[in-house]
């Protein structure tokens, strides 16, 4: 025990445990960061229950395919922290609501006759398909159903307490897209500058911090700090081998690698008893 | 005109059977776990269900089905976890239960949340939901945001047409107690874990209301052995 504690003295001085975080400070920490993706979930769940009930104005003179600006603007505000399972959600939560599937139409979902799990649709007809009974009645018509695909394959599937925080992640409805898209084109190649510029930055933030982690540096509220070790360089001496010489009086030529045999002609009277019984075979090969 | 008046008012008359019938499973369901009901509350006559719960015009009025009941004495007693040093007066972990019929043809969130809200406020421990349609999956996410307060629980009206207890091949169920659990694991030297296992979605432990950790020991009638007990932790 107390040449554990010495030796652990020995190796303590010069290494500071400055950077050794204390364990509660990364318990509330780690805390902080599962709260805060609660609040984003709980966010999520609300906007479901609030666009179930969408849109709010829902006048003649608006419709799926012009909706009011300010349903339209919340609505893409809230569901751009949707994952697409979130989504599928809000559809089933609609649909409960007897709503047609897509958040901004405001007609009752359609009820198709009759029994049965599976319905025949365009019968007769090139895109004839068989289809559950379930997908048909998600919707009031086949142009909202489009619509709300539309707003499905942008959505991501990383989670919401991720995207968050980037601003550039931004909906579009199928409508506005197709109508803004011979007048606006400058525009939207600006954003799409605008959206690489910032993976870049994200992805150059990124190696940043692996090289950072792979060095051993500690990272502190985004900057770099310095090493806790430090560190000094010390060149190490490099003597160049001197070639074998052949000395007065060495013995260079009876080195073989480093190891120089030594022979006793003592030794061989032991075994002179043998000499007699093995005969000459075994003087041969001593002479030898 | 009158066939199909006779056909109305025999669909209806099935709605009502079928309804008396569900309100008399949960009234078992709700007895067989521990609460206390008075006997003829849990058999309710047809006669006596129509004149109670169906409005004028004959059809059931399923919002007026609802009712709360206690637990008793024994219950309390299972749910009280055992003292400590440093919890010297536990509490029981179950309180009032609060039964409710839905005849919505889906359940959503919002509906879900309110009927969580009133439970938590009104201090009922535990709230049933009996629904006639389905719960949508935003509606099923909405119960563990409460569990804290209350803990929420939904059948479906059809699946409680029935007592599935009461079937000949369904084995007696009895929940054990804390004590009970902790003696059975030092009587046969086990760990928690080494125990065989039932589902919490598993219908009989539904029925039950089992929460995760409690142990349910099954009897069996047995040819060679006549009775024959085993017990599941519930996972």
């Amino acid at each position: 025990m107390k040449l554990n504690t010495s030796m652990g003295l020995s190796v303590a001085p010069g290494y500071e445990w400055k950077h050794a975080p204390n364990p509660r400070e990364v318990a509330i920490q780690h805390a902080r960061i599962i709260h805060s993706r609660r609040e984003i979930e709980d966010q999520i769940s609300d906007s479901t229950i609030e666009l179930s009930k969408f849109p709010v104005t829902r006048d003649p003179p608006y419709s799926a395919s012009n909706p009011a600006l300010a349903d339209a603007e919340s609505f893409k505000n809230l569901v751009r922290l949707y994952q697409p399972g979130d989504y599928d959600d809000l559809i089933e939560e609609r649909n409960a609501n007897g709503l047609c599937g897509y958040t901004l139409c405001p007609n009752p979902r359609s009820r198709v006759s009759g029994g049965g799990t599976f319905k025949l649709v365009n019968f007769g007809r090139k895109d004839f398909n068989i289809v559950p009974r379930r997908e048909l009645e998600k919707w009031c018509s086949q142009a909202c159903a489009k619509r709300a695909m539309y707003v499905k394959v942008q959505l991501n599937e990383t989670a919401a307490w991720e995207r968050a925080g980037i601003a550039s992640i931004q909906i579009e409805l199928f409508d506005e897209g197709r109508t803004s898209a011979t007048s606006d084109t400058a525009d939207e190649v600006a954003r799409d500058i605008g959206n690489m510029k910032i993976e870049a930055e994200q992805k150059t933030a990124q190696n940043a911090r692996d090289l950072a982690l792979e060095r051993g540096d500690s990272v502190e509220n985004g900057k770099t700090s310095k090493r806790s070790i430090k560190l000094t360089i010390r060149e190490k001496p490099v003597e160049a081998p001197a070639p074998p010489s052949l000395g007065a009086g060495s013995q260079g030529h009876l080195v073989m690698e480093g190891y120089k045999t030594t022979f006793d002609p003592k030794s061989e009277t032991v075994s002179q008893e043998n000499k007699t019984t093995k005969g000459g075979e075994r003087e041969s090969s001593i002479t030898a | 005109m009158a066939d199909a008046e006779n056909n109305n008012t025999e669909a209806n008359e099935r709605n009502i059977v079928k309804a008396w019938r569900a309100w008399r499973t949960a009234h078992e369901m709700v007895q067989d776990r521990g609460y206390e009901l008075a006997e003829d509350e849990v058999k309710i006559s047809l006669d006596a269900f129509r004149t109670q719960y169906t409005s004028i015009d004959g059809t059931v009025s399923r919002e007026r089905m609802k009712f709360s009941a206690r637990p008793s004495p024994e219950m309390l007693k299972k749910y009280t976890p055992p003292a400590t040093a440093s919890n010297p007066d536990p509490q029981p972990d179950i309180g009032t239960i609060w039964v409710e019929f839905n005849d919505d043809t889906s359940v959503g969130a919002e509906a879900m949340r309110k009927f969580a809200k009133f439970c938590s406020h009104e201090h009922y421990r535990t709230g049933m939901m009996i629904l006639s349609g389905n719960v949508s999956s935003a509606a099923k996410k909405e119960i563990p945001k409460f569990a804290q307060w209350t803990s929420i629980e939904w059948f479906l009206e059809e699946d409680l047409l029935i007592n599935i207890t009461h079937h000949e091949l369904v084995p007696r169920h009895v929940i054990l107690s804390r004590d009970e659990k902790t003696a059975l694991l030092k009587r046969y030297r086990l760990k928690e874990t080494q125990l065989p296992r039932i589902l919490q979605r598993d219908p009989v432990a539904k029925y039950f209301g089992m929460r995760r950790g409690q142990v349910v020991k099954i009897i069996r009638s047995s040819e060679t052995a006549g009775r024959y007990a085993s017990y599941r932790l519930c996972v």
